[in-house]
């Protein structure tokens, strides 16, 4: 065997035993298994692949999270519509208007499609001017009377019901455990816990200690329009409270009285009028001390 | 014929194999080849990033050879030819206690010659000589990780042996 393919045998570690020892019998076998214990001494550093495989993936999520522009692309859209819807519910919102009458005042209003609402004293009515085109809706808290011009249906909504109309008159009062609805031109429906009723011109429904009672009125228009409150069978406790309302007086009587019905009515425009209109029928007397009255039965 | 159960490396799992196959392999050859001042370890690093941006067009039988041919190409284009300095190894193992003074310092002249030696072959026989001697890889296998036949990997490491023979002996 030639030197050279001998040592390439050696090289590759490939030897046989008589090979090895014709190997051994070279001149230079001894430098080169010098030379090869020195290459051993410059072995390449360790190199710890498990570190190094975590520090990949680190770079590599890296790597793939900027070759994906797109994503943030889409992310930056969606985010962009999130914001613009959340502004524009916001301001649609804000685009709630407000009408308030205080106690002992009366406020009339022009609704964005041109009906009336007359508000009586002491309540509250709000409804969106932007999608008014879209649903004629109204919260009222008290009392008010609407007039409601022809189109699609003109909703009332209170805490205790909803009454919906397409276009006539009516009024809504919506007070603490007491709730009327009085029609006077038209058809109304109304809906109260579950229960729906259609009132047509005359037509009223009370609904107080949640009990529904029907009846029925002569007048085109409630009399509080003409400074008048007028009352048909209604609780007592409903009449002084109203009373109080129209001259914002505390008015204190016994519990007894609360849920005797009172038909009779009172003036806006003299308190003493008023408190003996309602107190001599029911055999009481009053006394007027500052902002407060006090009934007591005789 | 054997279809490959995945046709393309973007499985962790099938990465994460490639890369235990092949990252010390890769780090020993840019080191032998380039020298430990090119940060071998890095140079692993963004060559797996590569293969693994092109992960959807690299079937699992070529990334050995993509990863080879980036590695080399990226080191490449960092560098130009420069010469390679090994540092042997401070440390010698000590099985042997009677040690004069006098062969303590001819092993250290030897192996700086054999240092200078080294540093003057070409690249492609440092490289083939520094896998077979030290990695103790077979001639076959060194052959296909340079992607060059057995008989060129035979020819460079016996060149280089020679070569380093009488460079030692000149220096």
């Amino acid at each position: 065997m030639k030197k050279e393919d001998l040592i390439i045998k050696w090289l590759d570690n490939n030897l046989s035993e008589k090979e090895l020892k014709a190997f051994e019998q070279l001149d230079a076998s001894s430098i080169y298994a010098k030379m090869d214990r020195a290459a051993k001494r410059f072995k390449a550093p360790e190199f710890d692949m498990d570190a190094s495989y975590s520090k990949l993936k680190a770079l590599r999520t890296a790597a793939h999270s900027a070759s994906s522009n797109w994503k943030r692309y889409i992310s930056g859209i969606a985010a962009a519509l999130v914001i613009s819807f959340g502004l524009f519910f916001a301001l649609q919102y804000s685009a709630e208007t407000e009408v308030i009458a205080l106690n002992s005042e009366k406020t009339d209003w022009i609704l964005p499609d041109t009906s009336e609402v007359v508000l009586n004293a002491g309540s509250t009515l709000s409804f969106n001017e932007k999608s008014w085109s879209s649903e004629r809706a109204v919260h009222l808290k008290g009392e008010a009377f609407f007039k409601v011009a022809k189109g699609s249906t003109f909703s009332v909504y209170t805490n205790q019901g909803k009454v919906e109309v397409l276009g006539t008159q009516f009024t809504v009062n919506d007070r603490p455990n007491y709730f009327e609805v009085v029609c006077f031109e038209g058809l109304v429906q109304v809906s109260y816990q579950g229960l729906t009723r259609e009132l047509t011109a005359g037509k009223s429904l009370k609904v107080y200690d949640n009990t529904p009672f029907d009846d029925i009125t002569s007048k085109t228009t409630p009399t509080w329009l003409e400074n008048k409150s007028s009352f048909t069978s209604v609780p007592y406790f409903e009449v002084v409270q109203e009373l109080g309302r129209q001259y914002n007086m505390t008015i204190t009587m016994e519990d007894g009285l609360n849920n005797t019905l009172f038909t009779g009515s009172f003036t806006h425009s003299n308190l003493e009028i008023a408190l003996q209109a309602i107190t001599i029928p029911l055999n009481l007397s009053f006394t007027i001390n500052g902002n407060e009255v006090v009934l007591k039965s005789n | 014929m054997d279809k490959p159960l995945f046709d393309n490396v973007c499985e962790e799992q099938v990465f994460s194999q490639l890369y235990k196959k092949w990252a010390t392999d890769l780090h020993n050859f840019v080191y032998y080849k380039f020298g430990a001042h090119v940060n071998p370890e890095d140079k692993v690093q963004e060559a797996f990033i590569k293969l693994w941006k092109h992960c959807k067009e690299t079937p699992m039988d070529k990334a050995k050879s993509f990863l080879f041919t980036i590695i080399n190409n990226l080191t490449l284009n960092e560098i130009k030819h420069l010469k390679v300095v090994h540092k042997y190894q401070e440390q010698q193992p000590k099985n042997y206690t009677n040690e004069s003074p006098e062969f303590v310092l001819e092993e250290q002249q030897y192996l700086e010659k054999f240092q200078k030696a080294l540093a003057k072959l070409p690249e492609g026989q440092r490289t083939a000589f520094l896998l077979n001697r030290v990695e103790g890889k077979r001639h076959k296998e060194i052959s296909e990780l340079l992607g060059i036949s057995r008989k060129a990997v035979e020819k460079r490491i016996y060149t280089a042996l020679e070569k380093l023979r009488v460079d030692i002996e000149e220096i």
